[in-house]
């Protein structure tokens, strides 16, 4: 039986007899015009297992699941078996399941354009409103490219943002920002590195995807949303932002050995942060509850530095149902569950995620701690200009686009090559990338 | 005093020179011994150390030899939060059923190609040592297939058996089993005892030094390895301490206090036996007579 | 009978290494992004491999990490096994030193030297600047990159070929050497003379054994490196590696080149083998 049928017929009902129904099925009490499964439904499922497969970036996302989980199993009387998997082998072990034919039910995705043709056309089981639930313009890269069904959800959003050491800005005399342009940014930090004695001034995640916030705020982007490369028409403004990091690096008043003697292996310097040796820390919100947990100081995410726009860089993470599944319904409907109002909204309060539904958006997550810091990256990701979400147009590429950046970056860094060079490049290579595409 | 009864009063072992120690030679190979020994063990001990420290301690610059502060809480901490136990009786299931596997099936490879002299032996025997050579990321996805059409993913058994048939092991205790005189066989055979049985009780007690190094070397490798169970273990109940460790070191925010004292607790037990069996472990290496 | 006996570490060894090579062996002339769906390509792969200049340089830091390697390993471990013969105070002890790092894993290892090797914060270049040296960036110079890595390497594997030798010093006739040493030889002329020809097998073993690990070595540079400064340390498995595990994945590229790794290997150890056998016959 299809929910969407269901829902047709149990709109009017749940909205009018909102409680009692709610508690004759035994379901959560907190939203209202949820989907609801029949008693059919329930019964087919019942001891019926179905297999997540997930990653976390903190303890508290895993609590936290681990506790939804258990609410769904209540509720459905199906079960769910977690597996949880090393963020570094994510898509490696997905590969792997899938071609054994082990796929799992429902997975927490890094790159769901890898997993396009292994993806459940949600709209089958959800309804094709089922989009709208989501902010707009998020469910770009988990949209079918020819279909364009829906075939998962954006589970969080993540917003690149600058980190600062507020007890060291304060014992330097440096005022905490509000707003501020990279030249003012580089200035402050290197400001209280002298003051301080602080080995570096600044560092930001190894990490192309971070370096494109940089690039965005001069104005410069590599692919829009028409699956064109657009670094050519921004080549100075991509050069300079590239120069005003790896300058910092070259000069080893950012963390140079960090970056270039890891290789290709990812490296954040949250550890540099965590030991004071660093007042600014260019990373991202998802690092806001291990910042929390490990900082012996004050600190605080500020605005991102604005040049010709503000704002962020957007990324996230997203969740998919498998069509190989044994138990579709049953795993889109606990995709549902995942990404339902009250569970989204506990998952951020508990992870400091930023939501990616509408209405938690417009409602705003209330964060028992560090609201302020989760403040300055919900109004960034407002402020986020739209070209930003423009690489999201080709999700298999992505990966390989922002590795690129990151490892021209890395001979510019070496001084093997200039910043106009890596940019050139790095133009060649997405010309070369897109140029697969087409094949 | 003859030059004899001088080298019977030297040490039980062949110094060629057969006079007493001498002076310059013994003090340089001290010192070269010296300095090899700190090379080894400093980086070690160090190691060990920093696992005892705080993020703050490990960042400081320049570093500090001993921890400000010992941060037992990385250990607490790895071992609560990380399921430490769970992990641990893994690794020492899946080391001890695979070496038990491994030495009986690895001799009784080893016990046919010594002593039988069968169609195809020396073909099947260069093919086991050719295998030694293959990359196992080649063929890591392929084994994984296979595995996974037995039905053996996620179990202990798919961890265990498919690394079992090592080269090495077979080449060792051939080379050793080569050494057993046939007519110990011979007169067994005679006497009416059956193959099995003479394998069994005859041969395999015989190759006690050879059946301890292959056992040291499967132990060693199974406790360490994680490429394999990290792609066969594909739910949290069955990781080995190593996979845990790669977990830990692959997050995102990599805790890497607590990745250090995961990583001391588990050379432990390797370090406690191997201090244990040193003695049969060299012995058994040399008299295997790797020649 | 016999194949009774063969036949259970026979039949683990055919499904589990022969059959998954064979199909290795296969996905090398086909082109994989997924390890499902397979395109063949026929020798696409191979000429790939030989036109890609990353390629060149990837064999090129392959080819200097196992000569360096192999020459200054084999070479150590004589004079290691040969030292602690000679010792008779505490010979107990330094061999059980010498076999300690076998023990560690290499994830264990690259951590260490991570550690140790940090151009900051490492001790060793606290030490170096204690005794007025530099402060080298031994992981993120590339030359020197290269550098810690041989030497990570051969200090993990040093005290394994070591006790080898000393297992094979072990087997020679004492007799001998007594002779020798009654006609008034030298230490240094029974070495060369005596010892290190009647050593000659077990050396030819360590070279063998050296030569394949040489090639092998990924786990720890990786963990080290993770295959920098710029690429100075990215040797043929992590080639491999990078091409089935990580993004893009092109699993047939990958095997192909899993292909030649193994018949570099094979040729060197039959080279080996040969040239051994050939100087015994003489």
């Amino acid at each position: 039986m299809k929910i969407q049928t269901l829902r047709s017929k149990l709109a009017i009902a749940v909205s009018l007899a909102l409680t009692a129904g709610l508690v004759a099925t035994g379901l959560p009490s907190a939203q209202a015009a949820g989907l609801q499964p029949t008693a059919a439904q329930l019964a087919a499922w019942k001891g019926k297992e179905i297999t997540y497969y997930f990653y976390n970036d903190s303890q508290a996302e895993l609590d936290t699941t681990k506790a939804q989980i258990a609410d769904f199993e209540k509720l459905t009387g199906a079960k769910v078996k977690l597996d949880v998997i090393p963020f570094t082998s994510l898509d490696t072990q997905l590969q792997a399941r899938l071609a054994a034919g082990n796929a799992p039910d429902v997975g927490r995705l890094n790159n769901p354009g890898l997993y396009i043709k292994d993806s459940l056309d949600l709209e089958k089981y959800l309804g094709r409103k089922y989009a709208a639930e989501f902010l707009k313009g998020s469910t770009l890269q988990v949209t079918h490219p020819t279909t364009k069904k829906l075939i998962g959800v954006p589970y969080d959003l993540t917003v690149n943002g600058p980190f600062i050491n507020v007890d060291m800005f304060k014992k330097a005399g440096v005022a905490v920002p509000t707003s501020w342009n990279w030249a003012q940014l580089i200035a402050a930090g290197k400001a209280v590195q002298k003051a301080t004695g602080s080995e570096y001034a600044f560092a930001i995640d190894k990490s192309g995807h971070r370096v494109s916030t940089a690039m965005s705020h001069f104005g410069a982007f590599m692919v829009d949303k028409n699956q064109r490369n657009v670094l050519p028409t921004s080549k100075f403004r991509a050069e300079k932002a590239v120069k005003l990091i790896t300058d910092l690096y070259k000069a080893d008043q950012a963390p140079r050995d960090l970056w270039i003697g890891t290789g290709t292996k990812y490296s954040s310097p949250t550890a540099i942060f965590l030991a004071q040796q660093t007042p600014i820390f260019f990373s991202g919100n998802w690092q806001v509850a291990a910042l929390a947990k490990d900082a012996k100081f004050d600190f605080a995410a500020v605005p991102n530095p604005k040049e010709l726009n503000g704002g962020g860089w957007p990324g996230g993470k997203f969740l998919t149902a498998f069509n190989a599944s044994k138990n579709p319904d049953l795993a889109a409907y606990f995709l549902y569950f995942l990404a339902d109002t009250a569970q989204m909204e506990q998952m951020d309060k508990n992870a400091f995620w930023l939501p990616t539904r509408a209405d938690l958006v417009a409602k705003g997550v209330k964060y028992a701690t560090r609201a302020a810091d989760m403040d300055v990256f919900q109004a960034d990701a407002g402020k986020t200009p739209a070209a930003a979400y423009g690489i999201q147009s080709v999700p298999t590429l992505t990966g390989l686009i922002y590795n690129k950046l990151r490892d021209l970056m890395t001979e510019v860094m070496a001084g093997k090559i200039t910043a106009k060079q890596a940019i050139q490049t790095q133009s060649d290579f997405i010309d070369a990338q897109l140029a697969t595409l087409k094949k | 005093m003859s030059k004899l009864q001088e080298r019977a009063s030297a040490n039980k072992w062949s110094s060629i020179s057969g006079k007493k120690p001498p002076s310059t030679g013994a003090i340089v190979r001290t010192t070269f011994l010296l300095v090899m020994t700190f090379i080894i063990l400093a980086p070690v001990i160090w190691f060990v150390l920093s696992s005892f420290k705080d993020a703050t301690d490990l960042g400081a610059r320049p570093p500090k030899i001993l921890p400000t502060r010992w941060a037992f809480e990385n250990y607490t901490e790895a071992f609560q939060m990380y399921n430490y136990k769970r992990y641990f009786m893994n690794s020492v299931i899946v080391t001890s059923v695979a070496t038990l596997l491994t030495l009986l099936i690895n001799s009784m490879a080893a016990y046919a190609f010594a002593k039988y002299n069968f169609r195809g032996r020396d073909g099947l025997f260069v093919m086991t040592l050719a295998m030694i050579m293959i990359p196992l990321q080649v063929i890591l996805i392929p084994i994984y297939l296979v595995v996974s059409s037995l039905g053996l993913v996620n179990t202990y058994w798919g961890m265990i058996i498919p690394a079992a048939a090592t080269p090495t092991g077979v080449f060792i205790l051939r080379q050793y089993m080569l050494t057993i005189p046939d007519e110990l066989i011979e007169a067994a055979r005679i006497d009416g005892a059956g193959e099995f049985r003479i394998f069994a009780r005859i041969v395999l007690p015989l190759c006690r030094p050879a059946l301890a190094v292959v056992a040291i070397f499967s132990i060693l490798w199974r406790w360490n390895d994680f490429i394999w169970p990290l792609l066969i273990a594909q739910k949290e109940e069955l990781y080995t301490l190593p996979v845990a460790l790669a977990l830990l070191n692959g997050q995102l925010v990599v805790p890497y206090n607590i990745v250090l004292a995961m990583s001391v607790m588990s050379i432990i037990p390797v370090l406690f036996m191997f201090v244990f069996m040193q003695r049969q472990i060299i012995q058994g290496i040399a008299q295997t007579g790797i020649k | 009978m016999p194949y009774l006996f063969v036949a259970p570490n026979m039949f683990i060894f055919i499904t589990f290494i022969i059959w998954p090579a064979i199909r290795g062996f296969q996905i090398s002339f086909f082109d994989s992004i997924d390890g499902r769906t397979f395109t063949p390509v026929g020798t696409g792969n191979y000429r790939a491999i030989f036109g890609d200049p990353t390629v060149a340089e990837v064999a090129k830091n392959t080819a200097t990490y196992v000569i360096f390697y192999v020459i200054i390993s084999t070479l150590l471990s004589i004079a290691f096994a040969l030292i602690v013969n000679e010792q008779v105070f505490a010979k107990g002890f330094f061999r059980a030193i010498l076999f300690l790092p076998v023990m560690l894993s290499p994830i264990v290892v690259g951590l260490i030297w991570n550690d140790v090797l940090d151009r900051k914060v490492g001790p060793l270049n606290s030490l170096l600047q204690a005794l007025g040296g530099g402060s080298p960036g031994w992981l993120v110079e590339p030359k020197l990159g290269m550098i810690a890595v041989i030497f990570v390497g051969v200090w993990v594997h040093l005290g394994f070929y070591s006790i080898i030798l000393l297992a094979g010093l072990q087997g020679i006739d004492r007799s001998l050497l007594e002779a020798a040493a009654m006609d008034g030889a030298t230490r240094a002329q029974i070495i060369r003379t005596i010892i290190l020809p009647l050593l000659k097998p077990t050396t030819l073993v360590i070279l063998i054994l050296a030569t394949i690990h040489g090639f092998q070595s990924f786990d720890f540079i990786y963990t080290l490196t993770g295959g920098g400064p710029l690429g100075a340390t990215t040797l043929i498995v992590q080639y491999i590696y990078d091409r089935a595990f990580q993004t893009p994945i092109q699993y047939g590229l990958g095997s192909a080149a899993g292909v030649i790794l193994f018949m570099i290997i094979f040729a060197f150890t039959a080279l080996n083998f040969l040239l051994g056998r050939k100087r015994d016959a003489i």
